[in-house]
């Protein structure tokens, strides 16, 4: 029963992480603001912390996939909270507008927290971590549609990213797609 | 270079579903290793900062 439970939590971070990824997305295309370099690696942040649930999901929870999910949420809030102490001084400015009145940057620090204290709590019920079987896990429709819209979301920014910055570095201020151009 | 981290883990995801679990794992330490890597070069930059 709680096994059961936690797979429904991993398949529920995953979706909500891949909406997280698909609204900046809608942002992008829809207001044509494009992605900043600390905005694409607050994207490669939150890829790297789903990867972890992903992994829990193909293979059954491991105490090492949370660790992916954990390290992925640091190191994507370290460049959250880079950028938003870039912009916390009045009169520096501020990148794209805000949402419910905080950038995006903000909210994604907040989310990064949210991701490490949910994953310490999954970890907190640790007995069904020893339970988990060697045998390929079954994939219920939750999780397929988590790990569905997941991948999208990951090759839809190879292909984003690709046409804005190509193979190289991306300017501070983006204001056109560089491989469009 | 912003691409790499994103190609990294999507090859990841290809040994996912391919049930390929420390090759996932691998290409997964490789993608956080570039967006630290890249993270270093925009934090070591000088900042246009005017005070």
């Amino acid at each position: 029963m709680l096994y059961r439970i936690s797979r429904s939590f991993d398949a529920l971070g995953l979706l909500a992480i891949a909406l997280v990824l698909a609204a900046a997305f809608a942002d992008q295309l829809l207001h044509d603001e494009l992605p900043c370099p600390l905005c694409l690696l607050q994207r490669v942040g939150f890829v790297l912390a789903g990867f972890g649930f992903a992994m829990n999901l193909v293979f059954g929870p491991r105490a090492s996939h949370y660790a992916l999910t954990i390290l992925g949420a640091m190191a994507g809030g370290a460049v959250a909270l880079r950028q938003t102490l870039l912009h916390v001084v009045p009169g520096t400015g501020a990148y794209g507008d805000p949402f419910l009145g905080l950038h995006f940057y903000t909210w994604a620090a907040i989310l990064f927290a949210l991701i490490v204290l949910g994953s310490a709590l999954l970890l907190l019920f640790d007995a069904r971590l020893s339970t988990s079987s060697a045998q390929p896990e079954h994939i219920d429709a939750l999780a397929r549609t988590a790990l569905v819209l997941f991948t999208l979301m990951v090759v839809g920014n190879v292909v984003s990213t690709f046409l804005e910055c190509g193979i190289g570095l991306c300017p501070d201020n983006p204001t056109d797609y560089e491989m469009l151009g | 270079m912003m691409v790499v981290p994103f190609a990294l883990i999507t090859l990841a995801l290809g040994a996912l579903f391919l049930r390929r679990r420390r090759i996932a794992l691998t290409v997964w330490g490789l993608a956080l290793l570039s967006l630290l890597w890249l993270f270093h070069l925009h934090a070591s930059d000088p900042l246009a900062l005017s005070f």
